[in-house]
C-alpha cells in the first residue's frame, strides 16, 4: 500500500476546495488541507510540510505566484513541488508564456476532470520542481 | 465709318478727273490709273472696294485687269466703262466677274447710282461672308465645352478652317509628349491620287515641326517663297504634302503649344488675305484651347478616379478598423470574464466529479447523465478559450519560414479527417519556397481553421484547394493564398458576418463562431489579409496575403492589446 501523501490546496474558491478534497481524498491516495488565501497557506505549510501544495494562481491579496516565491525563499519549503492552477490561461498559454514568467513548473487550468487532476498530481511529485513538460489537455 | 476706296483707270485724264471730282463730292476716297499696269500694281499693293475701268486702253486692256485682279481679290467689284460698246464684249466682262457696264459718253447721275449699288451689292456680300464666318465660329466655339471626342472636334476645326479659306488641302496635328512626335488627328484633301499623309511627323526638320518648336505661324503665300524655304531648308521635309499658299498656324494655349493646323492649297491662286489669316489664328487657338481642355479633362478624369480609389481603400481600412475593434472588445471583454466564469466551472465540474463517485449503485442512466454534464462544462469550457485566444497580450513569435511547408503541414493534419469525408485536397505551391515571417504556432491555426472550414462545407465531399502564389504590388512582394471549396457556399446576406466572433452557421455544440475571426485577427497582427468571395452552390474561396520576407529584422510589432 503506497504512502498517503500530503497535498495542500491553496485556493479562494472554498466550493471548488471543498469537492476537490473529497475527490482526491476519496481516492485514498491523498490526504488534503485546504486555505483559502495565501498568507494561510504559508502558515499551514510551515506547520505541516507538505509533499505537494496546488497553488492558485489568481488570489486576493497576495498571488499564486507570491506565495510560490515565499516558498522558494523558505529553507523548509522550498523543495515543495507546486502545481499551480488557474482559470485565467488558455492550455497552449500554460505551455510558453505562464511557465517563462513564474518559473519553470506544472500547470492545470480549471475547471479539470478528476483524472486530469490526478495524474498531473502525480506527474509534479514524480518531477519535483523540474519542469516534466507533462502538461494536462 | 470707313470710306468706301475706288480706284479709277482710264487713259483719258478728262474722264478721270472728272469721275474723280464727282465721287469725291459723294464721299468716297478715290485713286487714279493711267493705264492698265498701273491699276494692277495699285491694286496689288492697295486695298479697294471697287474699280471703274476703260475696256479700251493700250497695253492692259480693262479685261485683262478684271481677270488678273480676281484672281488675288475675289471680294473687289469692277464696273466696266467703254465708248465703243458691243454686246459680246458686256457678257465677256460679266462673265468674267463685272458687276455692270457703262457705256461713254455716260450719264454721271447712272455712273453715281450703278457705283452706289454696286458698293451696297458688295456690302451685302461681305456681310453675308462675314456672317457665315461668324456663324462658323460660333459653332466652334460653342461646342468646344460639350465635345467630348477630341479628334471629331478638331476634324470640324479643321473643316471650318478649309471653308472660310476656299483652300482645299489641310492638316491637324497634335503633339505627343513623350515621343516628341506629332501625330495627325485630322486630314482633309490628302487622300486618293495626292501623296497620302504620314500618320507621325517629326518635330525636327518639318514645317509644323518648326510652327511647334518656335510657337509662331508660318505663312507662305507664293510658290516663290515656299521654293526659296524649301531650297534653303533642304532638309525640310517633306515638301510633296504642301502646295503653296501654306499657312502653318500653332495650336496653343498660353503656355503650351499642343499642335499644329496647316491650310494649304486654295481655290485660286491668291495668298491669305489678312481677314483669312485672322480666321485662322482664332481657330487654331480654339483648337489649342479645345486640346488643353480635353487633357485638363482626362487629368481631372484620372484624378476623380483615384480619389474614388483612395475611398474605396479608406472604406476598406475602416471596415477593417471596425472589424479590428470588435474583436479586440470581445478580446477584453472575454479575459475580463474568463476568470469568473472558468471558476464556477471548475467547481461545478469537480462537483460533478465528486457526485460521480458518491454514488451507490451503477445505474448507467446517472453515469451517462454526470458524463453529459462535464460534456457540456467542457464545450463552455472551450469557447472562452477560444476567446482567450483573443486577449492574448504576449508577442507573436516571428520567425522566416517557408508558407508553403506551413500550409502544408496544416494540410497534413487533416489529411485523414478529408478522406473520411471524401474530401481530395489539392496542393498548387511555386517550386520554390516563399518564405514569410510568422509565428508558425498561430498561422498553422489560420489554414488549419480555413481548411477544416472547408471540410465540413462539403458533406457530400469535393475538392478543397490551396494554391500558392508570389506577386509584386504596390512595389512590395506578396505571398497569396488561395483556399477554395467546392462545397456549399456562403448566402450573400451572410458574407458580410463570417468574420465577426460568436458568427457561425453550424449547429449548435459543432462551432464557436470564432474560428475565422481568430484567423482574421492572426493575419492582421502578420501584416496580411484575408478576403472571401462565395458562391451558394459553387463554393468558397478565401485569398490570404501575406507580406514575403525580405531578409530585414521585423518591425517589432506592437503590443496588440493595451
Amino acid at each position: 500500500m503506497a504512502e498517503v501523501k500530503k497535498i495542500l490546496l491553496i485556493d479562494d474558491e472554498k466550493d471548488f476546495c471543498f469537492f476537490v478534497k473529497q475527490i482526491l481524498e476519496r481516492s485514498g491516495r491523498f490526504q488534503v488541507s485546504i486555505a483559502h488565501t495565501g498568507e494561510t497557506g504559508l502558515t499551514l505549510a510551515q506547520q505541516n510540510k507538505p509533499d505537494l501544495i496546488i497553488l492558485d494562481v489568481m488570489m486576493p491579496n497576495m498571488s499564486g505566484p507570491d506565495v510560490a516565491d515565499a516558498l522558494l525563499r523558505n529553507e523548509l519549503l522550498k523543495s515543495v513541488p507546486i502545481l499551480f492552477l488557474t482559470a485565467l490561461v488558455t492550455e497552449e498559454e500554460i505551455g510558453s508564456r505562464l511557465m517563462r514568467e513564474i518559473g519553470g513548473r506544472n500547470f492545470i487550468a480549471k475547471p479539470v476532470e478528476a483524472h486530469k487532476l490526478i495524474s498531473c498530481i502525480d506527474n509534479t511529485m514524480r518531477c519535483g520542481d523540474v519542469n516534466c513538460g507533462a502538461v494536462a489537455r | 465709318m470707313i470710306k468706301p476706296r475706288i480706284l479709277i483707270a482710264d487713259d483719258e485724264d478728262i474722264i478721270i478727273q472728272l469721275i474723280k471730282r464727282v465721287l469725291t463730292d459723294k464721299g468716297y476716297e478715290v485713286e487714279t490709273a493711267e493705264n492698265g499696269s498701273v491699276a494692277v500694281e495699285k491694286l496689288k499693293t492697295n486695298a479697294f472696294n471697287l474699280l471703274v475701268t476703260d475696256l479700251k486702253m493700250p497695253g492692259l486692256t480693262g479685261t485683262d485687269v478684271l481677270k488678273q485682279i480676281k484672281i488675288t481679290n475675289p471680294y473687289i467689284e469692277v464696273i466696266l466703262v467703254t465708248g465703243y460698246p458691243t454686246i459680246e464684249a458686256a457678257v465677256e466682262a460679266l462673265k468674267i466677274g463685272a458687276f455692270d457696264f457703262i457705256c461713254k459718253p455716260f450719264d454721271i447721275n447712272e455712273l453715281v447710282s450703278t457705283v452706289e449699288r454696286c458698293l451696297r451689292k458688295q456690302a451685302y456680300a461681305i456681310d453675308y461672308v462675314k456672317a457665315t464666318e461668324l456663324r462658323t465660329l460660333f459653332e466652334i466655339n460653342r461646342s468646344v465645352t460639350s465635345e467630348s471626342n477630341l479628334d471629331a472636334y478638331l476634324g470640324r476645326i479643321l473643316d471650318s478652317a478649309l471653308s472660310i479659306t476656299r483652300a482645299k488641302k489641310g492638316s491637324l496635328l497634335m503633339l505627343d509628349d513623350h515621343s516628341r512626335q506629332l501625330t495627325v488627328k485630322a486630314v482633309r484633301g490628302n487622300g486618293d491620287g495626292a501623296a497620302s499623309a504620314p500618320a507621325q511627323l517629326e518635330v525636327e526638320n518639318t514645317i509644323p515641326g518648326r510652327v511647334i518648336r518656335e510657337g509662331k505661324p508660318i505663312v507662305i503665300n507664293s510658290r516663290e517663297s515656299f521654293d526659296e524655304l524649301m531650297q534653303s531648308h533642304p532638309d525640310m521635309a517633306p515638301a510633296s504634302l504642301y502646295t503653296p499658299p501654306l499657312a502653318s498656324l500653332p495650336l496653343r494655349s498660353q503656355r503650351t503649344t499642343f499642335g499644329v493646323m496647316n491650310i494649304c492649297e486654295k481655290e485660286s491662286e491668291e495668298g491669305f488675305t489678312e481677314r483669312e489669316y485672322t480666321l485662322l489664328a482664332v481657330l487654331a487657338g480654339q483648337g489649342g484651347v479645345a486640346i488643353e481642355n480635353f487633357k485638363l479633362y482626362n487629368d481631372l478624369q484620372a484624378k476623380i478616379e483615384m480619389l474614388e480609389e483612395t475611398i474605396k481603400k479608406l472604406h476598406a481600412t475602416q471596415d477593417q478598423l471596425i472589424q479590428t475593434e470588435k474583436l479586440a472588445s470581445v478580446g477584453q471583454l472575454a479575459s475580463g470574464i474568463a476568470h469568473e466564469i472558468r471558476n464556477p466551472l471548475g467547481i461545478i465540474m469537480s462537483g460533478l466529479e465528486f457526485l460521480k463517485g458518491t454514488m451507490k449503485n451503477d445505474d448507467p442512466m446517472t453515469g451517462e447523465s454526470i458524463e453529459k454534464m462535464k460534456n457540456s462544462i467542457l464545450r463552455a469550457n472551450n469557447i472562452i478559450i477560444e476567446l482567450l485566444k483573443f486577449s492574448r497580450a504576449s508577442k507573436l513569435e516571428l520567425k522566416a519560414v517557408d508558407l508553403c511547408a506551413l500550409i502544408a503541414e496544416a494540410a497534413g493534419l487533416l489529411e485523414h479527417q478529408a478522406s473520411l469525408n471524401a474530401v481530395e485536397i489539392q496542393r498548387q505551391f511555386p517550386p520554390l519556397p516563399v518564405l514569410i515571417e510568422a509565428d508558425v504556432t498561430m498561422l498553422r491555426q489560420v489554414f488549419f481553421n480555413l481548411f477544416l472550414n472547408g471540410i465540413d462545407a462539403m458533406p457530400k465531399g469535393g475538392r478543397l484547394s490551396v494554391c500558392v502564389t508570389q506577386e509584386q504590388s504596390d512595389g512590395a512582394s506578396w505571398a497569396g493564398v488561395n483556399v477554395s471549396d467546392t462545397g456549399t457556399g456562403i448566402a450573400p446576406e451572410n458574407l458580410d458576418r463570417i468574420f465577426d466572433p460568436f458568427f457561425t452557421t453550424k449547429e449548435p455544440g459543432k462551432g464557436t463562431g470564432l474560428g475565422l475571426s481568430i484567423s482574421h485577427m492572426i493575419l492582421e497582427r502578420h501584416r496580411g489579409s484575408i478576403e472571401v468571395k462565395s458562391q451558394v452552390g459553387t463554393g468558397t474561396a478565401f485569398l490570404i496575403k501575406l507580406p514575403v520576407y525580405a531578409g530585414q529584422p521585423a518591425q517589432q510589432e506592437e503590443a496588440w492589446q493595451k
